[in-house]
């Protein structure tokens, strides 16, 4: 029989900067059960409920990332009470000046813990001065809620929507868990509202979120994790050690990697949210099917992508200002958007080459789009658009995983220089499991939409047990991926 | 039909059969191992301490030492180049350090390093670090020293820039025929026409002169054209060296004509001061190196002698997590060691231990059980064949430092917790080149006493 170890169930409950809560922790299995517990028992009035599901939402940000809950708390007090206090008054150049401080405090929260040490080494570098780098920790979820802070201030300023007059709703709005570590961003207006309703959840929202939960844990934590740590990280850790092949096949790999843990974690926050009565908008369609940068844009990352769309291309002119400034605004946009992903170097060229991809897109199209929609059959325009698309993004995926700059164009040298397929059959042979990964989560890309749905429609009704059995199964599956001796690095083997 | 009781009662529900597995995890674990991984309650219960020492069991150390003098234990050392010489004051590398004493005081002699490795060295990481501190401490006199005409790494190697045009066919330690007559570096090469631009990036001087040779094996003869003049050499050793120019320009071109006898590659250095010459070869621990032939290696003393010649391997043989047994290389390394003492006659020798590497072990990455094991066992040889020895594990920190150095954020080794990042390797070279100094220093204290001595009158 098992004995409890009362120190180490107490120290369960304090923040471990070593092991943050995740959606896979151990911990999350009790959380989320005392937590639909509670959540249940309240459910008949939303305003009890929002405060059960604020206080678990801020136990779990204090899991995650220890006393940084505070920052959002005090953020979320920040801008609930300049929105009202913008929506009150009357005077538009006084509404304007809170705007723009809000911005300005919204932004300047995040470039402290995110870029000062970018702007510390920058000066370093080209300066005859030198300032030491900051001690500083990325809060968790800050660049997800500072969006969402901002999109909020901005639409009350617009008049877009009423500022919330409960501060638990705005608070719950910021740290709703299952959206905390890696988005989708939500916009207050979607997602307000639907505090204010009835706890309802229809047969069809049970059996999708138990889709998308257990379809976005098998994507983030066998697949991505699977490839990652056994192919990935070898070899852009060390892309001179690998010859351009075995390049070319890591950059596939990471494209999976990175869908897979992105959309996965997207699915999983999705589905809880369906189960305790929310709707979050999808955060991905099957990016790597596009056809054009545009629609991958459409149908990657979709919260950052229309959040972009609304509050930083459209107010820098959009395509008002003729195709020129259009391009500008676009190429800005992206700039921007890469260098929110992260502080480097590699994260602006990575915006920056997404802005050059749209912009020779919009090019092309205005040139040659009616040429391709005439003479040329859509199957070919498809897969060749859709190949060149995918390659072009997989290009910029480099700059987004390698560590500098510098491994970067190791890794593009050695495609491009080091390409040999001496020692394929012995890489195929070493790496089969992660490439049978990588070749499944590119499949996952090629099933209809149409095909989830019925399966969700058909799932339904199935009986309770067989929730219970798949769940268990997936347990089983998690299990021997977890303890899954690793690969070794093919170089040791030749 | 409001659903969210179905939500509750599936968590519910989820959760105790859960919980229940979990209270009965041992015996299920019998049937299903993998359970141990997902276990609800191993964060909250009581741990067995026997598990503990189980695990302790496996990394117990293998090789005995009853038939080792007592300063063996001296490998444990860090920091130090040792010979296992109860006298610690003695230097270890004793030839090495003379002919550094008379570089040191102005005499011109040149003192070349044969550094032989795996992938931890390759594309001159860590050695282009110690190249340029000892270069820089000792003459200044800069050069990239020996590089093979192509390698696996030859295109991200920094130091070095080798474009080759024309027909190549390349024997390696892996591929090699009957006549493949492989140099040190494990490499050869044969082609009838080959045109190679050669570009030294090591920082130099600009009024520096630097001697760019070319080094070829046993052959019918050799022709290179170089500024539009033709020359064709004889082949008759089985190393041959033509000094192809002497100037300050860090560039060599040149057209190669050879066709049965045997390229080995390019080689830039000082006319005296330091040249040390990087031999890497990947996934190897240092056996294949006896296939390299007596002839050349004897014709290597004659021509162009080593003064030091420095083995790194070791983490190439630790690709199972559990092993702790590695007596089978010790009757790998005996007739390699034995082959190059012999014929590589001017040298002295210093082998490093291995340095860290990691495996996972129930779900965490830690250094390999059998690490201690594996560094006693190369600490052996070094002891058997009278080499000096440097504990590269301990010197870099020791268990867990793989681990740290990848996981840290700035970081200094790869995420297979085996090799060093470009930022790591540095750091490796700067305590490699701290224990050299340190070593040399006792010859020079040593050599201060005898001058003091011989200086002092008779009383």
């Amino acid at each position: 029989m098992v004995a409890i170890d009362w120190a180490r169930l107490q120290q369960q409950f304090l923040y471990d900067a070593k092991n943050p809560l995740l959606f896979n922790s151990g911990f999350f299995v009790y959380f989320f059960f005392f937590f639909l517990i509670t959540y249940y028992l309240f459910r008949k009035n939303n305003y009890h409920r929002a405060v059960i599901l604020t206080l678990f939402s801020l136990y779990f940000f204090y899991k995650a990332s220890g006393y940084f809950v505070g920052l959002v708390v005090v953020t979320s007090i920040f801008n609930y009470g300049i929105s009202n206090l913008i929506y009150t008054l009357k005077r538009h150049w006084l509404k304007k000046l809170l705007v723009i401080f809000s911005i300005v405090f919204n932004l300047g929260v995040l470039f402290y813990f995110k870029y000062s040490n970018f702007a510390i080494q920058l000066f370093n570098d080209y300066s005859i001065y030198h300032f030491n780098l900051l001690h500083l920790i990325l809060p968790i979820g800050i660049s997800f809620y500072t969006f969402e802070n901002l999109s909020y201030t901005i639409d009350v300023y617009k008049n877009e929507i009423e500022p919330e007059k409960k501060i638990v709703n705005y608070l719950l709005f910021l740290s709703f868990f299952p959206k905390l570590v890696m988005g989708p961003i939500v916009r207050a207006k979607d997602f307000i509202p639907q505090l204010k309703k009835p706890y309802f959840v229809s047969a069809t929202d049970f059996s999708k979120g138990f889709y998308l939960i257990i379809s976005g844990l098998i994507k983030k934590l066998i697949i991505s994790d699977y490839i990652s740590l056994n192919l990935v990280d070898y070899v852009f850790d060390g892309p001179n050690l690998h010859n351009g092949f075995e390049c070319l096949i890591a950059m596939y790999g990471y494209a999976v990697v990175i869908y897979c843990d992105f959309s996965g974690y997207s699915d999983v926050a999705i589905g809880i949210s369906k189960w305790l009565g929310i709707t979050i908008p999808p955060n991905f369609m099957s990016p790597y099917q596009s056809t054009s940068i545009s629609e991958f844009w459409r149908r990657w990352h979709i919260s950052l992508s229309s959040w972009l769309r609304d509050y930083l291309y459209i107010p820098l002119g959009g395509n008002k200002g003729g195709k020129i400034r259009t391009n500008i605004n676009l190429f800005l946009t992206m700039l921007i958007g890469g260098f929110w992903h992260g502080a480097s170097f590699n994260f602006i060229i990575w915006g920056a080459l997404h802005g050059f991809g749209l912009i020779i897109n919009k090019i092309w199209i205005s040139i040659f789009g009616n040429f391709q929609k005439r003479f040329i059959p859509k199957f070919i325009s498809t897969f060749v658009f859709g190949l060149i698309t995918f390659h072009f993004v997989c290009f910029c995926w480099i700059f987004f995983r390698a560590t500098d700059l510098p491994t970067a164009m190791v890794f593009i040298h050695q495609i491009q220089y080091q390409f040999t397929l001496d020692n394929a059959i012995v890489f195929i042979e070493n790496y089969k499991i992660a490439l049978i990964m990588i070749a499944i989560g590119m499949t996952i890309h090629l099933i209809p939409d149409s095909f989830a749905d019925t399966f969700i429609e058909k799932q339904k009704n199935f009986s309770i047990v067989y929730f219970v059995i798949v769940t268990f199964l997936f347990l089983a599956l998690y299990s021997y991926f977890k303890s899954a001796e690793s690969v070794l690095p093919i170089y040791l083997q030749f | 039909m409001n659903n969210n009781k179905k939500v509750l009662v599936l968590i519910v529900l989820v959760t105790f059969i859960y919980l229940l597995l979990s209270v009965f995890s041992n015996t299920i674990s019998y049937y299903y191992p993998n359970f141990k991984n997902v276990d609800l309650l191993s964060e909250i219960i009581l741990k067995n301490k026997a598990q503990k020492k189980s695990k302790l069991a496996t990394s117990q150390l293998f090789v005995s030492d009853t038939a080792l003098h007592k300063v063996f234990e001296n490998y444990l050392k860090k920091g130090t180049i040792v010979s296992f010489d109860a006298d610690t004051l003695k230097p270890s590398l004793k030839k090495f350090n003379q002919k550094l004493l008379q570089l040191a005081h102005g005499e011109k002699v040149k003192i070349r390093i044969a550094w032989f490795g795996d992938s931890q060295i390759e594309g001159d990481l860590i050695t282009k670090d110690v190249r340029a501190m000892l270069q820089n401490y000792f003459n200044k006199k800069t050069g990239v020293g020996f590089v093979p005409v192509t390698s696996i790494a030859g295109d991200f190697r920094q130091t070095v820039k080798v474009a080759v045009f024309g027909d190549l066919q390349a024997d390696n330690f892996k591929s090699m025929n009957a006549e493949s007559n492989l140099f040190l570096s494990g490499y050869s090469y044969f082609s009838n026409d080959l045109i190679v631009n050669f570009k030294d990036n090591v920082a130099k001087d600009a009024l520096q002169k630097t001697q760019k040779w070319l080094l070829y094996g046993k052959g019918d003869s050799i022709t290179v054209t170089k500024n539009g003049d033709s020359t064709k050499y004889a082949a008759n050793n089985s190393l041959n060296k033509i000094l192809l120019s002497e100037t300050t320009s860090n560039k060599q071109k040149l057209h190669i004509y050879s066709n049965k006898t045997p390229i080995y590659g390019l080689s830039s250095e000082p006319d005296f001061g330091i040249v040390l010459d990087n031999f890497s070869f990947r996934g190897i621990s240092g056996d294949n190196l006896k296939k390299v032939s007596n002839a050349v290696l004897y014709d290597t003393n004659a021509i162009q002698s080593y003064d030091l010649v420095i083995f790194q391997y070791g983490v190439n043989l630790l690709f199972k997590p559990n092993e702790v047994n590695f007596d089978y290389y010790e009757r790998m390394m005996n007739p390699v060691l034995n082959k190059y003492k012999a014929s590589l006659s001017k040298a002295d020798f210093l082998m490093f231990s291995c340095s860290d590497r990691a495996f996972k072990y129930n779900g965490s990455w830690e250094t390999a059980v059998g690490i201690d094991s594996l560094v006693k066992l190369q600490s052996k040889l070094a002891f058997k064949h009278d080499m000096a020895f440097y504990n590269l594990y301990e010197s870099i920190g020791g268990k867990g430092t793989v681990v740290k150095w990848a996981d840290s954020t700035y970081q200094l080794a790869n995420k297979d917790y085996i090799h060093f990042n470009s930022r790591g390797a540095t750091k490796v070279a700067n305590l490699i080149f701290k224990a050299l100094i340190q070593d040399y220093k006792k010859t020079e204290r040593q050599a201060a006493k005898i001058i003091k001595k011989t200086s002092t009158p008779n009383t």
